[in-house]
This record gives C-alpha cells, sequence and structure tokens, in this order.
C-alpha cells in the first residue's frame, strides 16, 4: 500500500473518517449540529476527492478494488445522492424523538458499503460492500424506532435481504468451484468463451438473484412497497437512490459480459426480470393510494427500463442505462424529499394528504409535479432525455419485445403519475372534523426546513437543466463510462 | 452584438418565470415594469442587431447561433438553434417593438384587474415563443415556438376564465387550431424521414436537389405545411376560431389575434418558400385560398356589428392578401404587408380597447357614436389606423404594401387578372366596412357617455403605432413613384425579388387600384352617414336581410362545422354509450386495474411469504438456467 494507493481510496477514507468523527461527535457533544455538519463536509470531501481522481483512473488498488471512470461516476452519484439525504435528515429529525446522529452514522456507512459495491473488482469486495450496505440500511429503515411501522419495514428488509445474501454467497461459491477464480476480470473472460458449464451457470444466476433482490426486481421485489413506507422519508430516499445506483453499477460491470451474444441463460434470465418488472411494477403502482408504495412500485418499473438499455448490449445501450439511473436518481430524490419535507408528526403519504397543495405550498407542488412527470416521460424534464435514449437505443439494438413491454408499460404508468398530480391541483377537501384540529393548520403554514428544500431546489432544478440540455450530461457520461 | 441573440428570448423567458413564481406578491406596478421592461430590453436590442446587420452584414448574410443539440441520436439531433436572416430579423423588430408597446398600453389598459400579474406572465411567454417561432433554425424548435403560441393564445383568450363563453372560445381555438398543428407535425415527420434531417436550411436545400418540381413529396410536404400555415392564419375553412377569439382581452388581440401568431403561417410559408415553389400548385391554392378569404372575410365583417368582430374578420381579410401574395410567390410582398398590417391592426385593435373601455364594455358600433369629440387622440389615431387599412393612395403604408401586392398578382403566371381582381374588390369592400365602422363610431349622434378616457401610457402607443402606420411604407414604393426598394433588396438574399408588372396595362389597372379606395369612401360616406335611410329601405328586403344575416354569421361556417363535426361526434358518443368501441376501450384499463389487484394479493405483508417470494425467484431463474 503506497501513497498512490492511498490517493485513489481517498474517497472512502474521507467517508469512513466521517463515520468515525461522527460517532466521537455523538459522545462529545448533544446537539445534533456536529454530527450532521461533519455528516455533510465528510460527504463533500468525498466528493470533491472522487472528481480529483478522474484524471488518475484507471487504476488497480489491490486485486479487490478497481478504480475506473465507471466506478468513479456511480460512486460520486452515490455520494451526491448521500448528501441529498443528509440534508434531508436535518429538517425531518429536528420535529422527532430521536435527533439525526446515528442516523447520519448508518448513513455514512451505508455510503461507503455502496461505494465499495460500486468499485470492487473482487466476490470478497463485493460482499464486503454489500454487507456493509445492508448494515446500515436495516437500522436506517427501522429508525423511527417508536414507530411500529418503521421496525416493521427493519424486519421486512433484514430477513428477506438475509435470504437474498445467502443466495448470492452461495452463487459464488459455485462460481469459484468451478473455476476457481473470483476477481471479475477473469470471470468476464469465462463469460466471452462460448460454452458454460451448467454449474457455472446456475452460481450465476444465484448472484443474479441476489443483484436483483437489491434492485427490487419481480419476482424479488416482495418487500419494496412496504419498506418504502414504514421508512422514515430519508431512509427511503436512501434506499431509492443510493443502493439502487451502486447496484446498478455492479450489475453492468460484473454481467456485461454475459449479455454480448444473448442467447444464454443470464441475458434470457435478465429480458425475464425485466420485462416482468416493467409490468407488474407499473400494474401495481396503479389504484395505490400512498405516495410511498407508488414511489416503491414505480421504482421497481424504472429498473426494469434500465435492464432495458443494459440488455442491448451495446456502447450506447450501457451510457443511456447510466444516464437513466441518474435521471431516476435526482427525479427519486426530489419526490421524497417532498415526502420528507411536508412529513411533519406523522408521515405525509397518502394522496388525500396532498389534496389542494398547489394552494398552500404553490412551489413545492409544482415541483412535485415536475417530479412526477420526469417519472412519467413528458419532455423538458430528465426522465423524458433518459428514456429517449432507452428507447433509441433499444430501437438500435432491435430488441423489439423489451422495447415493446417498456411502451406500453410506461403507457400504464402515466395513469398513476398524473393522478398525484392532479390531486395537488384539486381544491382541498372540505375539512373534516377530526383534520380541522388546530394542529393540522399549524402544519400546514409552518415554514419548511432550509436544508431540505436546498435539497429539494437542486434536484428540482438539475431536473429541468438536464432535461433542457442534456448534452453535456451525456457526454460526460459516455466519456466517463466509455473511458 | 450579433451574439447576443439568444438574450432577445431568454429576457421575455425570464420575465415570466419572475412573474409566474413571485408575480402575485410583486405590487402592480413592478408586474408591469417587469413585463414590459423584458420585452423593451429586448426590443432595443433587436433594433441595435438590425442596425449592426445592415451597416456590416456578416457573411452570407446570416447568421446562425447553435446553442446546444437537445438530444442526439444521428440523425435525429433536434437542435437549440438560432437563425438571424433579413426575413428573421425583420419579424423579430416588428415583433418585439409592437409586443413593446402593447404592454405599455396594458400597463394602464388591464390596471385594477385581478389577473394582472398573471397578464404579464402570459405575455412574456408568448413573446418568448413567438420569437422561438420566427428563429428557429430546426423544425423541431420552430414546432415548440409554433406550440407556444398556440397555448399563450388559448390561456389568454380564456384569460376572463369566470365567464364560460370565454372558456368556450379559448378551447374552440386550440382545437381548431389543433388540426393545423397536426399537419404540420405530418409535414416535419415527412420531411425527416426523407430527407432525413430537422435544420431547416439543410431541409431547403436537401429538397432542391432530391425532389423533382411537382413530385409527390414535394406536394405532399408543402401541402401538409400550407394545412399548418392556414389553420393558424385563420383561412377558411380552418378560420372559424378567430372571431370568437375576440374574447380576450383587447391587447391581446391586437398582439396575437392580429400583429403576430395568426401571421406565423405567412411566416412559415415565407421560411419554408423554395419547398413550395416546388410543389406550384399547393402554392396556386394558397392563393385561391387567399384570395377567398379576403373576399368572404370582408363581407362578413360588412356584416358585423361587434367592432372586435370587424377587426377580426377584417385581420382574416388582410392574411388573405398576404396569402395572395405568397400565392403568386411575392414572398417579400406577403412580408412587407405583414410588417405594416401589424402596425395598422394592433394600432386598431388598442384604439377599440380604449373605445370599449372608455364606454363601459360597450362593443356595438351602433351603441356608439360621435366619440370624435370625447376621445380626439384614440379618433384621429384610429383613423389613421383606418386610412393605413383601407390602402388610402400616397400617404398610408397600407396603400404600398397593397399595391406590391396586386401588382404582383398581375404578374403571376396562373390566372392573374382574377387574383387582381379578387384583391381590387377586396379593397373596395374593405374601405367600406372599415369606413362604416370608422362613422358609426366617431361620428353621428352620441349615443353613449364616455365614462374613463384614455391616459398616458395608452395614448403614447397609439400615437407611436399610428406613426408607424403612416412612414412604415415608404420603405418600398412602386416604380412609378419613386422606385424605392430598399425592403424588398434588404431581403432580397433571404426571399427572392418581387417580379412587378410593366407596361401601359399594368399602370393603368394601377391607376384603378389607387382609386378604388376613394371610390369606396364615397360609397360608404353616402351609405353610412349622408343617407342612412337609403340603405335601412334595401334592409327591410327579405332577400338581402338573409344574404345580410348569413354573412353576419360568417356564412355559416359554425353551422356548418357543428352540423359535419360536433353533433356527429356528440351523437355518436351519445349512440355508443354502452356500445363495443366503449367496451373494448375500457377493457383496457378494465384489464389492468384486474392485474392491479391480482398482483396485489401478492402483497401480503407476511415476511416469510416474501422470503419464500426471494427463494421462489432463485429457483425460477435457475429452471431458466437449467433449461436452456
Amino acid at each position: 500500500m503506497n501513497l498512490e494507493n492511498l490517493m485513489l481510496l481517498s474517497p472512502f477514507i474521507a467517508v469512513a473518517l466521517a463515520s468515525i468523527a461522527v460517532m466521537l461527535a455523538a459522545t462529545l457533544w448533544k446537539t445534533r449540529f456536529p454530527a450532521l455538519l461533519i455528516t455533510v463536509v465528510g460527504l463533500g470531501a468525498g466528493l470533491a476527492s472522487t472528481g480529483a481522481l478522474v484524471g488518475r483512473a484507471p487504476a488497480a488498488v489491490t486485486p479487490l478494488l478497481l478504480i475506473n471512470g465507471y466506478s468513479l461516476y456511480f460512486s460520486g452519484l452515490v455520494l451526491a445522492c448521500s448528501l441529498g439525504v443528509a440534508l434531508l435528515s436535518m429538517g425531518y429529525f429536528a420535529r422527532r424523538e430521536q435527533g439525526p446522529v446515528q442516523f447520519c452514522l448508518f448513513l455514512l456507512l451505508s455510503t461507503l458499503g455502496a461505494m465499495v459495491i460500486a468499485s470492487s473488482s473482487h466476490f470478497a469486495s463485493l460482499l464486503l460492500g454489500l454487507e456493509l450496505q445492508g448494515a446500515g440500511l436495516y437500522p436506517l429503515a427501522a429508525y423511527a424506532r417508536f414507530t411500529p411501522a418503521s421496525i416493521e419495514a427493519g424486519i421486512k428488509y433484514l430477513v428477506p435481504s438475509t435470504v437474498a445474501s445467502a443466495f448470492l454467497v452461495f452463487g459464488m461459491a459455485l462460481v469459484y468451484a468451478d473455476s476457481g477464480v473470483m476477481d471479475f476480470g477473469s470471470i468476464a473472460a469465462i463469460g466471452r468463451a462460448p460454452a458454460m458449464s451448467l454449474l457455472m451457470t446456475v452460481g450465476l444466476l444465484m448472484i443474479l438473484s441476489g443483484a436483483a433482490f437489491k434492485l427490487a426486481l419481480v419476482p424479488f421485489h416482495l418487500w419494496t412497497p412496504d419498506v418504502y413506507q414504514g421508512a422514515p422519508a430519508p431512509a427511503t430516499a436512501f434506499v431509492a437512490t443510493v443502493s439502487k445506483a451502486a447496484v446498478v453499477g455492479l450489475l453492468m460491470r460484473f454481467f456485461a459480459p454475459f449479455t454480448d451474444h444473448g442467447s444464454n441463460a443470464v441475458a434470457a434470465s435478465l429480458w425475464a426480470l425485466a420485462i416482468a418488472s416493467m409490468f407488474a411494477g407499473n400494474l401495481l403502482a396503479l389504484r395505490q393510494e400512498n405516495i410511498k408504495r407508488i414511489i416503491a412500485y414505480s421504482s421497481i418499473a424504472h429498473m426494469g427500463y434500465v435492464l432495458v438499455a443494459f440488455l442491448c448490449g451495446t456502447a450506447l445501450g450501457i451510457v443511456s442505462a447510466t444516464y437513466y439511473v441518474t435521471a431516476y436518481a435526482i427525479t427519486a430524490l426530489c419526490a421524497l424529499a417532498v415526502v420528507s419535507l411536508l412529513s411533519h408528526a406523522k408521515e405525509t403519504e397518502s394522496l388525500a394528504d396532498i389534496r389542494g397543495l398547489a394552494l398552500r405550498r404553490p412551489l413545492v407542488a409544482f415541483l412535485f409535479a415536475v417530479a412526477m412527470m420526469s417519472l412519467a416521460g413528458i419532455p423538458f424534464t430528465v426522465g423524458f432525455i433518459g428514456k429517449f435514449y432507452v428507447l433509441s437505443a433499444g430501437v438500435q439494438s432491435r430488441v423489439w419485445p423489451l422495447t415493446f413491454s417498456l411502451a406500453v408499460s410506461s403507457a400504464i404508468g402515466l395513469y398513476y403519475y398524473l393522478r398525484v398530480v392532479i390531486v395537488m391541483y384539486r381544491h382541498p377537501a372540505p375539512a373534516s372534523e377530526k383534520d380541522a384540529g388546530p394542529s393540522a393548520m399549524a402544519g400546514m403554514s409552518r415554514p419548511l426546513s432550509a436544508a431540505g428544500m436546498i435539497a429539494l431546489g437542486t434536484a428540482g432544478v438539475l431536473l429541468v437543466c438536464f432535461g433542457v440540455y442534456p448534452g453535456p450530461l451525456f457526454d460526460f457520461i459516455a466519456w466517463m463510462v466509455g473511458s | 452584438m450579433l451574439n447576443c441573440l439568444w438574450i432577445v428570448i431568454a429576457l421575455p423567458l425570464a420575465g415570466f418565470a419572475l412573474l409566474a413564481l413571485a408575480g402575485s406578491r410583486m405590487p402592480g406596478r413592478l408586474c408591469a415594469l417587469v413585463g414590459a421592461g423584458t420585452v423593451g430590453i429586448s426590443a432595443a436590442l433587436a433594433l441595435a442587431m438590425g442596425v449592426s446587420f445592415a451597416v456590416s452584414p456578416p457573411e452570407g448574410r446570416q447568421f446562425t447561433q447553435t446553442l446546444w443539440s437537445w438530444m442526439s441520436v444521428p440523425p435525429f439531433s433536434p437542435e437549440v438553434s438560432l437563425r438571424l436572416d433579413p426575413l428573421s430579423l425583420v419579424s423579430v423588430c416588428v415583433i418585439l417593438v409592437v409586443a413593446f408597446l402593447i404592454m405599455l398600453y396594458s400597463s394602464e389598459f388591464m390596471s385594477g384587474d385581478e389577473g394582472y400579474s398573471r397578464f404579464f406572465s402570459y405575455m412574456d411567454l408568448f413573446v418568448a415563443a413567438m420569437l422561438v417561432l420566427v428563429l428557429a433554425n430546426d423544425l423541431v424548435f420552430l414546432y415548440l415556438g409554433w406550440e407556444g403560441v398556440g397555448l399563450c393564445s388559448f390561456l389568454l383568450i380564456g384569460f376572463w376564465y369566470k365567464v364560460p363563453k370565454n372558456v368556450v372560445a379559448a378551447r374552440k381555438a386550440f382545437l381548431v387550431t389543433r388540426v393545423g398543428d397536426a399537419a404540420l407535425l405530418a409535414g416535419i415527420f415527412l420531411v425527416v424521414n426523407k430527407l432525413g434531417t430537422l435544420s431547416i436550411p439543410e431541409v431547403l436545400s436537401r429538397a432542391a436537389v432530391s425532389w423533382p418540381a411537382n413530385s409527390g413529396a414535394a406536394n405532399a410536404a408543402a401541402a401538409l405545411f400550407a394545412v399548418g400555415a392556414a389553420a393558424k392564419s385563420a383561412q377558411i375553412p380552418l378560420h372559424v376560431w378567430l372571431p370568437d377569439a375576440m374574447a380576450g382581452p383587447s391587447p391581446v388581440s391586437a398582439l396575437i389575434h392580429a400583429a403576430t401568431m395568426v401571421t406565423a403561417g405567412v411566416y412559415l410559408v415565407a421560411r419554408l418558400h423554395p419547398l413550395f415553389t416546388l410543389s406550384p400548385q399547393v402554392l396556386f391554392g394558397v392563393a385561391i385560398v387567399g384570395a377567398v378569404t379576403l373576399l368572404a372575410a370582408g363581407l362578413a365583417a360588412l356584416a358585423q356589428r361587434d367592432i372586435k368582430r370587424i377587426l377580426a374578420y377584417s385581420t382574416m381579410s388582410q392574411i388573405g392578401y398576404m396569402f395572395l401574395a405568397l400565392g403568386v410567390g411575392a414572398f417579400s410582398a406577403a412580408e412587407f404587408h405583414f410588417v405594416v398590417h401589424a402596425f395598422f391592426k394592433s394600432l386598431l385593435f388598442l384604439g377599440a380597447g380604449a373605445v370599449i373601455r372608455g364606454l363601459n364594455q360597450e362593443h356595438d358600433i351602433f351603441k356608439m357614436g360621435g366619440l370624435r369629440r370625447a376621445m380626439p387622440g384614440t379618433f384621429w389615431t384610429f383613423a389613421i389606423g383606418v386610412c393605413s387599412l383601407c390602402a388610402l393612395p400616397l400617404v398610408t403604408a397600407g396603400f404600398y404594401s397593397k399595391d406590391l401586392i396586386l401588382s404582383s398578382a398581375l404578374a403571376a403566371h396562373q390566372g392573374g387578372i382574377w387574383l387582381w381582381l379578387a384583391g381590387v374588390i377586396g379593397a373596395f369592400i374593405t374601405t367600406l366596412y372599415a369606413f362604416r365602422m370608422l362613422f358609426a363610431v366617431f361620428f353621428g349622434e352620441v349615443r353613449t357617455q364616455v365614462s374613463k378616457g384614455s391616459g398616458r401610457n395608452m395614448t403614447l402607443a397609439l400615437v407611436v403605432l399610428s406613426l408607424f402606420s403612416v412612414i412604415a411604407g415608404f420603405c418600398q414604393m412602386p416604380s412609378g413613384l419613386g422606385g424605392v426598394s430598399l425592403f424588398a433588396d434588404f431581403l432580397a438574399p433571404t426571399l427572392p425579388q418581387v417580379r412587378e408588372g410593366v407596361g401601359r396595362l399594368q399602370g393603368s389597372l394601377s391607376l384603378v387600384a389607387a382609386i378604388v379606395p376613394l371610390v369606396g369612401i364615397m360609397v360608404a360616406w353616402t351609405m353610412y352617414l349622408h343617407r342612412p335611410r337609403f340603405l335601412q329601405g334595401y334592409a327591410r328586403l327579405p332577400a338581402l336581410a338573409a344574404v345580410h344575416g348569413f354573412a353576419k354569421q360568417g356564412f355559416g361556417f359554425d353551422a356548418l362545422y357543428d352540423y359535419c363535426f360536433v353533433k356527429p361526434v356528440v351523437y355518436l358518443s351519445r349512440v355508443n354509450r354502452r356500445d363495443v368501441s366503449i367496451a373494448y376501450v375500457g377493457a383496457i384499463s378494465r384489464v389492468a386495474e384486474a392485474l392491479h389487484y391480482l398482483l396485489s394479493m401478492t402483497q401480503t405483508g407476511r415476511v416469510r411469504w416474501y422470503a419464500a417470494g426471494v427463494g421462489i425467484g432463485a429457483v425460477v431463474l435457475i429452471g431458466i438456467g437449467v433449461l436452456l
């Protein structure tokens, strides 16, 4: 381990140091401010050092980690999303029994895990990253421990996740048993060979099952709505953005060699997962009344769209998939920031809660509407551009079943996205006897957290900017991922 | 200097954003300042660019500013790209100057309205969209502007949305122009598919190379664009929306439904003229449509009582002249008439607005009267506008632009004399209805007292516009009268020079055309002012009364469309309420919903089922692997 390697690890080191500092700060000061400051600074330093490394890539740090444009891009995305979540948590936990201090700790650890996943080039580091990320994620989901729903969310994430991890590890073992290698480079070489042994195939499919669980692809999606709903809103935002982005990065790196020639079992499984996810995700969200569950189901469908681009097996496909993940992360962060900001004593999560929001908080309602339109893929939002590139990659590679499924299922999806927008722009329901109390009225007019507004505003601005002027981001991704 | 082109669009857009976000919390004066100020600065910038363009023209007398490419999957790569050439420069300057004056006028006209900031934000958005439409160098970008102005038109016609009639009018305008939008979109698809590019200059040059004249593709593309243009410019048979669009505030009618948006069709044809010259048949069709519209709309205007409806029909009729000019290949004559028309017609609308406001929302010209004394400023400026509309020889701008159109119609290859005749008869009708309106409103006995006079801003706008309505003509004069051709020369690299008829016959016919308005004034004076009884006697004849009623209803187009389109659709939907088509369209949503509930049953909420789900999924995947 020389200095050069330490430099390459600096983003990891920054986040790890920040998590230790948060632990120390929690014992030294009783207030929440130092911990939050350390978190934001740590994540910011991680982001900055990721940016500084762009010129040095690609380089391998031990056999475990590979720092290249691709991993740097995903690490950066993960860090930026994490930063957004940290800002959201500031306002969110200011009004609750637990402070945000431990939340920050879990957030940092989980982010570190996500970065390791995105950069891993070996089974050992992948497993390490996944477990580190998971170890942070379960407490994040269960963080509001005085509400039963949150505890339930933690359990519902922990138990199936353990099962999925078991499959993953067993898959790794099978691959190792068959080939005797554990680093991605050697496995990719096997993937490029024309024939594959059954043991290898089964092992790879088990690994795929584990990854599909993290991405909530159908039929590994059952946990998603309950966890999204029960977890505190910033934790939901974390699950929706950070953990998704990291695993997509891994999926594309690890499985890309197996999808080049689309006739093998891995590619066929991915096709099935993609089509099932697109349809099931959108259909499940149709008549849903809970916003967090809507976002959960829609995330299932969106991961299906990402797979469409990935399965094209072309350079445009990979770039489009990366663009789509970025677009989705920005949009999901924007949408969940609204949920998080509006949540007061109890979570704002049913459609009835946001009825008439446009009259009370026009700006927030507008940004939420824009986020919904971006999810639906309406022009001048980043979601539209993402979908456009995914579709054009699909058309270029002539993967008609996937392209067709994408078109049909996103048409179904329009219904529930626009429903949310319509509800917000309707007149508020006549106040029922229960809600009309003074506390409900106070909740409507209370000022929103400044840090949360910064996160929401940034996401909203990016969402429109990249929808109108997507060129630079697209070129940047093409340059990073291509190099 | 020319690199500032994008700022011209960005300023009104920024004004819109500011007013839309914070307008409701800003004092009214500030709203007007932001609204009119952004347009005013843009106008100044555009004029400065015009001067710099004229003094030191860029290479090739055109300047393209490509800001960025929206998406790029070759060959489909729509670009945000602006093109400044003499054609777009003239249009931009006219649009901005007129828009600024109208917004200055509105700052007073709209004062006290509860939607004051909303009004200015829409107007700013409109100006930005109109500039996009005019400056676009790319068909998709042009389409964005095209739809943007359509949206603003919808919003502003229905500005006073609490009156249901206004909302119906807004919807009608939106739906009818949509027919044309669909045709335009189809035309763009055709062009992209056949020529593989979206950039307008590229489209035009490739079309000239790969499409022979009169070929099917050229005809189809030109016809589709022509339908789009006709719907936007309210030409028969897609004109029915314009008279109803007068439900909006008068400044809106002046800006959108007289000076700028309705002439977008003319601009589109002029912009794409090399494509149209490949298809002489379509071009001839455009001329015929123009001739028919100018006559029919003129007659309809003669039968109206509502001052704004008179002006609306008059606008259709004048745009008919522009289409006539386009149809005979005199593109710069059409553009010249667009410029002049923008000045005098917005002047007339603003004058009408001042009168309507002064008389407490009275629209009927026969309930007005004798306003000459009560509103002298409005009277004189309105009279100048009327004279320019009637093309009073030598002293008005309208004369020079209309003369150019008529003389180039005469020189046309096909049916020149008939088109010329239509134009001259139209000019006669124009004079009749215009002076009928002038006499009824400002002469005769006082029927309604003025309750509110016009203030400084309104009068200033009227005076400046009336000045332009006179002097704008002097930059293009026929060969018999000094032969100035500054305007056509300036446009020459972009639009072909106008062929003017020369010879003794043409000379004498021009003289006839010049005298027609004078005769018209005499007739109008006799009929409406000197001996009104004479006309009333005839009006009692049943045949004439029927014709009058028919013309008043706009020749029954509304009834016809109601009968042909609206009624059948309503009838069919009523019959079909429980019919097959509904059943299987509904089936899609019912199937989706059923699937939703079916899938929802898997969400049991039980952890052991979730864990089992992971296992089942893995087994299925492995099954796929083993079987393959």
